[in-house]
């Protein structure tokens, strides 16, 4: 009898707990800990202009390419909740190079980091695939430069909208995010100066 | 009246439980953390298959410090990982050791840098993995998908949220392999 008053009650407690953790994974934030994103100390974030990171001159691709790809990325992240400024003391760098067929087009890094804030970034794009102007248009291009640098505020991938950049199974968004990502950022960003 | 209270007091404390667990759910980020946008990110459990050159299971030998591309605190590191090879589910391979090139590593200035590849490999550790190869003859994980771990005698993937990593995650040594035969004759 007992057992029987008691059913409903934990049954409803699995469901609050089903519902709890779906509230932490519904956004799409890169998680430091706990529903904590990672996230820069300030909105105000400098970056320096793109450049390939170990000047040899071996890019295949034109590097105007990937110098426009980065600057309509920080066209397009710039009227959120971020203020990207350039020069200054420099926390995002952008890089282009030829890193090698290992599996990744772009790569997003972040360090320096204490209690979930970011010291520096980067957002590197990688000549070895991206060279095969045939397979990657620079519309792809211009999705993998604004995907890496979203991951730089705190953004993870979003798997759920075409309409974004931060979708990791595709390459058509270009340079283009959703109200999503606006939401998040200023969700992330709430409390950042 | 009684009883509507003490099951929406239920699913509060639920729903309270599940935030507090993730509140304090800490992870343990490396000096460098860093996420890519894979080449290939696959939408099904066969996709993977089809797209993997060789699939191994192996376990780790060792792992040497590898190429660095750019220099200072933003050099991309690679390390250099060997495993011995236990079987080979779908592909070709000669040699009991296979080396396998993985983004990260150690820095010039000691920092460890990972990726969201699951980060180092545990050295006497087993792996399913799925492998590409490059021009040079060196193979790479394809990518968050393609590495689990194998415990005991069940995967654990590195994103059990991922659909594909979830059709692999927690399923028996055995099932994997047959599953992943299972693909590759269908696809044949």
């Amino acid at each position: 009898m007992k057992g029987k008053r008691i059913l409903p009650v934990m049954a409803m407690f699995a469901f609050g707990l089903v519902l709890g953790t779906g509230i932490v994974l519904a956004n799409h934030p890169w998680i430091c800990s706990g529903s904590t994103a990672y996230h820069f100390g300030n909105r105000t974030v400098n970056y320096a202009a793109a450049v390939e990171e170990n000047p040899a001159g071996s890019i295949s691709r034109n590097p105007q390419n990937y110098v426009n790809a980065f600057n309509g990325a920080i066209a397009v992240w710039n009227p959120t909740v971020m203020n990207l400024v350039q020069g200054g003391n420099v926390r995002l760098r952008l890089f282009y190079d030829r890193y090698g067929r290992n599996g990744w087009l772009g790569l997003a890094t972040i360090s320096g980091i204490s209690n979930c804030v970011i010291g520096s970034a980067s957002s590197k794009l990688n000549d070895s695939y991206l060279q095969d102007t045939a397979r990657y248009s620079q519309t792809a291009v211009n999705h993998v430069a604004c995907q890496e640098v979203g991951h730089t505020f705190g953004l993870n991938h979003n798997r759920s909208s075409s309409t974004t950049c931060m979708n990791d199974t595709i390459l058509t968004a270009g340079n283009q995010i959703n109200q999503h990502d606006r939401d998040l950022l200023a969700q992330i960003y709430a409390s950042i100066p | 009246m009684k009883k509507i209270l003490v099951l929406t007091a239920a699913l509060v404390v639920g729903v309270a439980t599940a935030l507090a667990v993730g509140q304090f759910m800490t992870s343990k980020p490396a000096t460098v953390t860093a996420k890519a946008q894979w080449k290939n990110v696959y939408r099904t459990q066969s996709g993977l298959v089809m797209g993997a050159d060789l699939i191994v299971f192996a376990e780790h030998v060792s792992a040497e410090p590898g190429r660095v591309v750019g220099g200072g605190e933003d050099a991309t590191p690679f390390t250099n990982n060997t495993f011995k090879i236990e079987k080979i589910v779908k592909g070709e391979y000669e040699g009991s050791e296979l080396m396998v090139e993985q983004t990260g590593g150690i820095m010039a200035d000691g920092r460890i840098f990972n990726i969201d590849d699951g980060g180092p490999y545990e050295i006497g550790a087993r792996y399913l993995l799925f492998l590409n190869s490059n021009e040079e003859g060196a193979f790479y994980v394809i990518n968050h998908q393609a590495r689990y771990n194998v415990r005991g005698d069940e995967l654990e993937g590195v994103d059990p949220t991922d659909r594909v990593v979830a059709s692999f995650h927690r399923a028996r040594f055995d099932e994997a392999n047959e599953m992943i035969r299972e693909r590759v004759r269908l696809f044949r």
